[in-house]
């Protein structure tokens, strides 16, 4: 007796150790009628293993509207089952305590393997009591029998060496009978004590476990850099933290050598680039503020723009001819980096085509402006994205008329993401 | 018995602190809802820039709303972690320039380099987007990327259980500047002919007058072709003599005068005549013109050392044509009469 007592707690601890969501046999019992065998290859699988009342309530993890699923392989025909659920003991006969907050009351059946199944089968349930009997079905054969029990909920709370749980062990018995009344018509199932005269039989362990609560942190990210090196020249990281990638973007238009000049014969044109990620759920955009107030590139420092916004400052790309004393900037759609994912568009202000450029500084056709206080957008994507590579042109061209000098204008590309 | 009770007590009362600071470490606050569309606009994304923030979201709880509090981190976006202040960013000194959605609100105590409080006299709010504008709030001074924290509370001092939450990433760049040269020139040339705007055009360095004669005037033109970025724009000298043949000379026109043959009469202008007819007026795309007494059609002077033609600004290319006219008396002496005519451009940079 001490020997088979502690086989029984040895189960118990593993099963609770283990935290398997399957139960387990305990083929430990000896069957107290000489007609009635065993169950072999009993289980009964949770599809939630969480307590019920906790800290989880509804879905995985909460123990509630839980299915159990029982298989096991009987040795006799049977007509009716009785399942109860007990806290202190799996042993047939013994006393069972009905675990702490579970309820089986609403359990409804499916078969899976076996004639146990609806119609064919009725159930009739408790808090801790499941009873199948056939009805217009069929009877259970001897052989393997399979189905399921849902809309069950677990224990809240187990005793285990007599003090409760959160957690843990808790057991379900299991006779079937030859009748369609669990013994009815000979010595019928009275209580968990006193189950009658049942067939087959079976002891199971359950448990409830605690459940394995995942977090992972994802920071808001937004990266976005400008850079004067191409981005297949970021070899090394090829993101924003390649050495490469921290070359100034600095821009001197003009054609000749070694000082390159703007005149009227040429339309010159030089390139920056820009790659960006974004985890923003509703994207990001990028816009361009121009330090000069006209627009343009300027001389003295933004009060005339003698090279002037394209188009007149129009939100429409336009071309730029030689002579024209124009300044403008031509977007390209983004392009995937290494590894990267993500649409980024080119506003069209800015991507109207070979050859055209764009340099808003009106705020009629659309809210932005190059001399906003915010900037125009120039690309702009509606989902996260990662390493996306876009490019910037520049152009300028002087007029026979414009006046000598150094001109400047200081372009400032700005992300912005919505979170 | 009495023994054991004062030592469960003591027990009690020492664990007592330990299990409330216990509870404090493993209990994670209790936030309301994400803000919804949290962005952080910039107008300077460059490192150390004074510039403005624009603050947008959307408030998800409604409920009593006193103050915002965002807090500018390096580190990390999340409430409950600690913050890093941004190296060289300063909030301290911003004020509100405009808000919208949930308003009344200013920069309250509490405010300080890495973070703004927003407060206000509590009142209900509801669901939806709120925008704040601040002036005055220097960027981090290195580039890179950088959070704000922002939490709703419905206190006016952005103490106790706070309300929404969320956590914002923005971006310091370098920015990208942009240089061009436009280097000072002055196109400027003299031919017989310039048919086209191109001083490559130009051809013809000599005028031939033929046989001088008392009864008509004698006319020959030439042409100049200018253009500069000059900033007060150009102007153009005549210098030369009058006709020379020998110690002989044709009298050159010191006043403006018509042509009047029979008269020792040497002159020129820069428009189209009638009178001898010829000549052209200027033309092409620049506004550039003939100045003082060589642009009146038909009158004639020749003064060394008079500004001819003038540009006041940057002038695109202009083609100018001076009409030569030579008249002589019947006591003209005879001889070959030649002179130099010299024009000289200078622009005014």
């Amino acid at each position: 007796m001490l020997f088979n007592k502690r086989i029984l707690q040895r189960t118990v601890y593993t099963v609770a150790a283990l935290a398997v969501i399957a139960g387990t046999a305990i083929p430990i019992f000896s069957p107290r009628l000489a007609s009635a065998a065993q169950l072999s290859t009993r289980s009964i699988t949770l599809s939630d293993s969480g307590q019920s009342g906790g800290t989880i309530t509804t879905g995985i993890g909460s123990g509630t509207a839980v299915t159990y699923q029982f298989t096991f392989t009987s040795s006799v025909a049977s007509q009716s089952m009785i399942i109860d659920f007990c806290n202190n003991s799996p042993i047939i006969t013994d006393t069972c305590t009905a675990p702490v907050g579970m309820s089986a009351a609403t359990a409804a059946l499916t078969g899976i393997t076996g004639n146990i199944s609806t119609p064919g089968w009725t159930v009739t349930a408790t808090a801790s009591q499941i009873k199948i009997a056939k009805g217009s079905g069929l009877a259970a054969t001897a052989g393997i029998q399979k189905f399921n029990l849902a809309g069950l909920t677990n224990p809240s709370s187990v005793l285990f060496n007599a003090v409760s749980k959160p957690v843990g062990t808790f057991y379900a018995r299991m006779y079937t009978y030859a009748d369609s009344t669990w013994g009815g018509t000979t010595t019928a199932y009275a209580s968990a004590t006193a189950p009658g005269d049942y067939k087959d039989y079976g002891g199971i362990a359950l448990s409830t476990n605690r459940i394995i609560s995942i977090t992972a942190r994802v920071l808001e990210q937004l990266s976005f850099c400008v850079s004067g090196a191409a981005q297949a020249t970021w070899t090394t990281t090829n993101d924003c933290s390649d050495v490469n990638a921290a070359t100034a973007p600095a821009l001197t238009l003009g054609h000749g050598t070694p000082n390159p000049i703007l005149d009227a014969t040429a339309t010159d044109t030089g390139s920056v680039y820009s790659q960006i990620s974004t985890n923003a759920t509703s994207g990001a955009i990028v816009a361009m503020r121009n330090s000069n107030p006209c627009g343009g590139l300027s001389a003295d420092g933004g009060v005339t723009c003698a090279i002037a916004a394209v188009n007149g400052g129009a939100a429409t790309a336009s071309t730029i001819l030689p002579g024209s004393a124009q300044f403008g900037m031509s977007a390209t759609p983004g392009a995937l980096g290494v590894g990267g994912t993500g649409t980024v568009n080119a506003d069209t202000n800015y991507n109207g085509g070979v050859g055209t450029y764009g340099m808003d500084t009106e705020v009629v056709t659309d809210a932005g402006s190059v001399t906003g206080l915010f900037g125009d957008r120039v690309l702009y994507t509606t989902a996260p994205c990662y390493r996306i590579n876009n490019n910037y042109t520049f152009a300028a061209s002087a007029a026979l008329t414009t006046p000598a000098g150094i001109y400047t204008a200081n372009m400032d590309l700005i992300a912005t993401g919505t979170f | 018995m009495h023994l054991l009770l004062k030592r469960h007590l003591l027990l009690l009362a020492t664990a007592a602190p330990l299990l409330v600071v216990t509870w404090h470490i493993l209990t994670p606050p209790v936030y309301g809802a994400q803000l919804g569309k949290r962005q952080l606009q910039i107008s300077n994304s460059v490192s150390s820039a004074t510039n403005v923030y624009r603050l947008g979201f959307d408030l998800s709880t409604p409920g009593p709303l006193g103050s915002v509090v965002v807090q500018f981190c390096s580190n990390s976006p999340f409430v409950d972690d600690p913050c890093t202040a941004p190296t060289g960013m300063n909030v301290a000194a911003a004020t509100i320039s405009a808000q919208s959605g949930q308003t009344g609100f200013s920069i309250a105590t509490g405010t300080n380099s890495n973070q703004l409080v927003l407060s206000r006299s509590v009142a209900v709010s509801t669901v939806g987007a709120v925008s704040y504008t601040f002036l005055n709030v220097v960027n981090p001074n290195s580039a890179g990327s950088y959070y704000a924290k922002v939490q709703t509370f419905a206190t006016t001092d952005g103490t106790g259980p706070a309300g929404d939450y969320g956590g914002i990433a923005f971006n310091i760049n370098s920015d990208l500047t942009i240089s061009a040269e436009v280097p000072p020139y002055l196109t400027f040339c003299t031919a017989v002919s310039i048919p086209i705007l191109s001083c490559a055009s130009a051809s013809g360095d000599y005028i031939n007058f033929g046989e001088l004669s008392s009864t008509r005037a004698s006319l020959g033109t030439s042409q100049l072709l200018s253009a500069t970025n000059a900033k007060t724009g150009y102007n153009v000298t005549l210098t030369g003599t009058t006709l020379l043949s020998g110690s002989n000379a044709i009298n050159a026109l010191a006043a403006r005068d018509v042509s009047r043959p029979g008269t020792a009469q040497f002159g020129l202008n820069l428009r189209a005549n009638a009178s001898p007819g010829g000549g052209g007026d200027p033309s092409g795309p620049g506004l550039g013109g003939p100045v003082n007494n060589y642009n009146l059609p038909n009158f004639y002077q020749f003064v060394p050392g008079d500004i001819v033609i003038a540009a006041s600004k940057p002038d695109d290319l202009r083609l100018y044509t001076a009409s030569y006219v030579v008249n002589v008396p019947k006591s003209q002496a005879a001889g070959v009469y030649v002179s130099t005519v010299t024009y000289i451009c200078l622009g005014n940079f």
